[in-house]
């Protein structure tokens, strides 16, 4: 026993001849049931005739004909464009994006390094020059915690070494400067023990012990 | 769909894929051609543009087609990619037309070449029109169940692949849809008889 929403939905496919033996069958045997569904199913096949009669598929064969020959047409042109894409993609891309590399790596690399360098530089040559040369220096030092007696030590061994400091107006120079102060900072008073001779160790020891710590 | 065009089109698939072939395309191109068509043309309303899509459907398709599982039928992918590009379509003409960058084309303005008989082409031309208008007064889901059930004569677990609606809410669809048609054409001829 079909319900009567059940009917509704057989009942366009009833009506345009698609249902099958068996539902056809159940359908037919239960619409009297429902004479308003029968007189639906009538004016729906009276009305859709002329859909029926109008032949919509030779409307669509006319319009689809050479559907097939444009989509080749089409598809070659996007197969060389498509092409031309690819090959920019696979080599272009890499290459530019190698160059661009390079580029930022050369300049703002290079760039940045001589802007240490030139900061740097200025900076040592203006401290230099400067009249205040010592107490500025000194408190670079009393900053980094070293004291100004080793200062003046260093400073004495960089005049020793060769390097006259008043002078140092190229940055060659100055990069000899850094290089000589660098070491020094870790003053070699240690190895400079070695130098002394016994007695000048026993006064060193006399001197520690008159220390209060 | 039978199980034999089912192979059918599974070797034509597998053709294209592996050798390109030119034939292959065109026999997926020429079997699938009217059913595409016809979709694009439900959703456009316009011959002209339901060409364009129709072509453009069929490249994509091409295009990726190494990438079809074969988890639904042919048709059923067809249908998907027609509906997607013919809906973008669809909202592309309506933001040009909104900024009037190109004229809203007047939907149906071709006529049928292949007739010999006049009266006929004209009487076939003048329902062809209504019909599509007929159908673009339906709601979306009831106008493609209608056209996919009685045009295409598709099954409803087809259908329902297609549109992702369960086979009771098709049903219930199809009913409503020929239930406002049929309103539709009787108040149409109610029309021609009181003006003649």
């Amino acid at each position: 026993m079909k319900t009567r929403k059940e009917l509704e939905q057989m009942l366009p496919d009833y009506a345009f001849g698609r249902l099958s033996e068996k539902d056809k069958a159940d359908f037919e045997s239960e619409i009297n049931e429902h004479q308003d569904l029968l007189v639906e199913v009538k004016e729906v096949q009276s009305l859709f005739k002329k859909i029926d009669d109008m032949d919509f598929d030779s409307v669509l064969n006319d319009k689809t004909r050479n559907l097939h020959y444009k989509v080749n047409q089409r598809l070659s042109q996007h197969k060389s464009v498509l092409s031309g894409t690819a090959y920019l993609i696979r080599f272009g891309l890499p290459a530019a994006a190698v160059m661009v590399l390079l580029v930022s790596i050369f300049r703002f690399g290079i760039q940045n390094e001589s802007n240490e360098v030139v900061s740097f530089s200025e900076k040592l040559t203006s401290l230099i020059e400067s009249d205040n040369f010592y107490d500025t220096y000194s408190e670079y030092y009393d900053y980094s915690g070293l004291s100004t007696v080793e200062l003046n030590q260093e400073t004495d061994l960089l005049e020793y070494a060769g390097v006259e400091v008043d002078k140092i107006n190229n940055n060659q120079e100055l990069n000899n400067v850094v290089n000589a102060v660098i070491p020094m900072s870790e003053i070699n008073f240690y190895n400079d023990l070695d130098d002394l001779s016994d007695d000048e160790f026993q006064i060193l020891l006399e001197e520690i012990q008159n220390v209060e710590i | 769909m039978t199980a034999t065009s089912l192979e059918l089109n599974t070797e034509l698939v597998r053709q294209y894929v592996e050798t390109g072939s030119h034939e292959a395309a065109n026999s997926l191109v020429r079997q699938y051609r009217k059913f595409v068509y016809a979709t694009a043309l439900r959703f456009t309303e316009d011959y002209d543009d339901a060409d364009d899509i129709a072509q453009e459907v069929f490249i994509k398709a091409l295009d990726s087609l190494h990438k079809f599982k074969g988890n639904s039928s042919i048709k059923t992918w067809l249908y998907r990619i027609t509906v997607n590009l013919a809906l973008n379509h669809k909202r592309k003409r309506k933001f040009l037309n909104f900024f009037s960058l190109t004229e809203s084309k007047v939907p149906n303005d071709e006529i049928l070449v292949d007739s010999t008989n006049p009266e006929k082409l004209l009487e076939n031309k003048e329902f062809e029109i209504n019909l599509i208008e007929l159908l673009s007064r339906l709601p979306e889901k009831q106008r493609e169940t209608f056209a996919l059930r009685y045009f295409d004569e598709l099954s409803y677990e087809e259908i329902s692949e297609m549109l992702g609606t369960s086979i009771g809410g098709l049903k219930a669809n199809y009913h409503q849809a020929v239930k406002k048609l049929s309103q539709i054409l009787k108040n149409n001829n109610d029309g021609v008889r009181e003006e003649i």
